[in-house]
């Protein structure tokens, strides 16, 4: 297989895609349900590692080369992380989100196939770059929705379900901060690959680790003060704030002249 | 039932505020008074400090358990309080720009209460240490004994424990050097340190046989001829030069007649460029400006430049110009011989992201002469010994194991029941 045959691998694990998120909103039983979604996401994921293998085959390297070959293994990942936290979870949002994200990445391979639409700088060429960026995007979707729902706890707090909502909030942040955790030593063995050490202090990875502690914290306040709900949801919600500096701050801060992580400021 | 007085037991948040902003304090005298960045132990130091605090952690928790402050340091408030306290210290980390430790001179009061230099001041020093001690306690809380059911927390936490004290331990012991290989030179062994530029030996030589490297076709950007700045524009900002490209920019459209990778003007006007290879060639594109009116009202060559050719750009009217940028590497590498001891030579390609050992140093490619390009007569390699790496990614292998079980467990051990309402649809 080649570039070439890609529509036909593509178009279906699409379709496939795309049930696999839809199920939901058909009333039909869970069981079934579960087992559609299951089923129809196995089999996209099959697609793709056929396609990746034969596509291995035919270059005679691995295809971690170009972009295009980079978005095959989002593409590839998304659906299967997605499939195996909703296995675990029965998050139907996010096997919806995973797979949307891997859609995405498909069409866009359809659409430019191999074509660059930004040069990649030699420290960017790795292998480790599909898992660390696949567990960030991820990590952040999953605290995107944990801050929603700190936003809803805050407005609503009269209401009587907010420690449930809590509950809700902890078992989506657990998820996330091991998305992050994985996401920042990932980065951490790449970066000794390419940079000769695994920690310098980089604004990039400083304000990783302030987000990796600022999440922290609200595990450990969760874990041991159960009744402090208020509090609870403001920690929550503040947390984001960090993770956003950290996603796109950090760029605009004085600490960043020096930083290895602004790709954006070569010219 | 009377309210708890300060520091009477047992300890909660308000103590640990206190002992964070205590040591805070202590770290900025001390800083001031003695106006030097601190170093990380070395060898053997480093291993028995460390071997030493965390029997002895053992030990007290273990004999001394019943002392309020032992069960205060192992609990949640100064777990707590210690993850603010590094957390802020973070903060400060990231958003006062740092200066390495080679290039200190200044005597500004951030310099000398160490905040230009936060890893290696006082201040940072209190602040690891007491999260340290906390992260130490909890993971010796978790080994004695063990249960089955807070394996994952054990893990993370033991695994968080070592990176952060071998890390330290590693940064007395780590090398980070550079050798400056020139094209066709002789075997070297001298190496600089990168922050001190301590000149080093390394056991073994390096030659190098041929650097090399790959550019991307360079981009053709617009320009305001008064401000210099390069006018963004979503559809044409990564516009790179190719034959028959055409792009649109403000009013006008550029088309990329003819583009040489690498060239060199055919006279002293730069009237035309030829397609040649020698020493400072550089790539050219002949491009042609239409208006709106898809008028043709400007063509010429235009070329990036470099320390060999003067730069040249084409006008679109007296206020936008097209230029040319600098290509960026696509990939760069290095053809090198290690020479061995005994006579043995070993030879190898080094690139950005493949480094390779040689004796216990790490080898990478980093840089070249950029004001050169493909020219560069010299190339960068890196070579770093950190003895102390095996032991970092046993703990971050460890912590990598609690985050998977963090993810299965998902929060499980705070709420039993809680699996039914996850259904966040």
């Amino acid at each position: 297989m080649n570039w070439i045959n890609f529509p036909y691998i593509a178009i279906p694990s699409i379709v496939l895609l795309v049930i696999s998120s839809l199920v939901v909103i058909v009333p039909i039983n869970k069981k079934l349900r579960t087992i559609i979604a299951n089923t129809s996401s196995v089999l996209a994921i099959l697609l793709f590692v056929y396609f990746i293998i034969s596509l291995w085959i035919n270059l005679d390297r691995p295809p971690l080369r170009t972009l295009g070959e980079t978005r095959l293994w989002y593409a590839f990942f998304l659906p299967i992380i997605g499939i195996i936290t909703f296995n675990r979870w029965k998050f139907f949002w996010f096997l919806g989100y995973s797979n949307l994200m891997a859609i995405v990445f498909i069409i866009i391979n359809l659409t430019h196939p191999e074509t660059y639409s930004k040069t990649l700088m030699p420290a960017l060429q790795s292998y480790w770059f599909v898992p660390h960026v696949v567990v960030y995007i991820l990590s952040y979707a999953v605290f995107g929705v944990s801050w929603i729902v700190s936003i809803v706890g805050l407005v609503n707090f009269k209401n009587k379900d907010n420690k449930k909502l809590l509950q809700i909030a902890d078992n989506i942040v657990f998820i996330g901060f091991a998305f992050l955790t994985l996401g920042l030593l990932f980065g951490a063995l790449w970066a000794k690959e390419a940079w000769g050490h695994y920690w310098t202090w980089d604004p990039k990875e400083t304000w990783a680790l302030l987000t990796f502690l600022v999440y922290l914290i609200y595990i450990h306040l969760r874990s041991f003060h159960k009744g402090k709900v208020r509090i609870h949801f403001w920690v929550l919600s503040i947390s984001f704030v960090f993770l956003l500096a950290a996603w796109f701050g950090v760029n605009y801060m004085p600490s960043a002249k020096n930083s290895v992580h602004t790709y954006s400021q070569q010219e | 039932m009377t309210k708890k007085k300060l520091f009477q037991h047992p300890w909660k948040y308000k103590e640990g505020i206190l002992i964070s902003i205590s040591l805070v304090i202590i770290g900025l005298v001390l800083g001031l008074l003695t106006k030097k960045p601190i170093s990380s132990p070395a060898f053997p130091t480093n291993l028995s400090l460390i071997v030493t605090y965390t029997l002895l952690l053992f030990a007290v928790y273990k004999f001394e358990y019943k002392r309020h402050i032992v069960q205060w340091l192992s609990g949640i408030p100064a777990a707590i309080s210690s993850t603010v306290l590094f957390a802020f210290l973070a903060a400060l980390l990231g958003f006062i720009p740092q200066v390495s430790t080679g290039m200190l001179m200044n005597d500004s009061l951030l310099y000398n209460l160490g905040l230009t230099h936060l890893t290696t001041s006082w201040l940072f020093a209190f602040g690891y240490i007491f999260f340290v001690t906390t992260l130490g306690f909890a993971t010796v809380k978790n080994f004695m004994p063990i249960k089955k059911k807070r394996i994952g927390v054990l893990l993370s936490h033991i695994g968080l424990y070592i990176i952060i004290l071998a890390g330290i331990a590693g940064d007395g012991d780590i090398k980070r050097t550079y050798f400056i290989l020139p094209n066709n030179g002789e075997p070297t062994d001298i190496v600089k340190d990168f922050n001190s530029e301590t000149r080093y030996n390394t056991p073994f030589k390096l030659k190098l046989n041929k650097f090399d490297i790959k550019e991307y076709n360079p981009k053709i950007v617009l320009v305001d001829a008064k401000t210099g700045n390069i006018i963004k524009q979503n559809n044409s900002r990564n516009f790179s030069a190719k034959n028959n490209a055409v792009a649109d920019f403000k009013e006008w459209k550029l088309k990329v007649v003819d583009f040489l990778y690498s060239s060199a003007p055919a006279d002293s006007f730069y009237a035309s460029f030829n397609e040649t290879d020698t020493l400072g060639s550089l790539p050219s594109a002949f491009v042609e400006i239409y208006d709106k009116n898809n008028k043709l009202i400007n063509k010429d060559w235009i070329t990036c430049g470099n320390f060999v050719w003067f730069r040249k750009n084409i006008y679109a009217n007296k206020n936008y110009y097209f230029a040319m940028l600098s290509p960026e590497p696509k990939e760069y590498s290095s053809d090198v011989t290690a020479y061995l001891p005994e006579g043995k030579k070993e030879s190898f390609t080094l690139k950005v992201n493949s480094p390779k050992t040689i004796m216990g140093w790490k080898l990478y490619q980093t840089g070249y002469d950029d004001t050169k390009g493909r020219w560069s007569n010299y190339s960068v390699i890196e070579a770093g010994r950190d003895p102390w790496l095996p032991v970092v990614f046993t703990g971050i292998f460890l912590l990598i194991g609690g985050a998977f079980y963090l993810f299965w467990l998902g929060g499980k051990s705070l709420e039993e029941e809680e699996e039914k309402e996850s259904e966040l649809n």
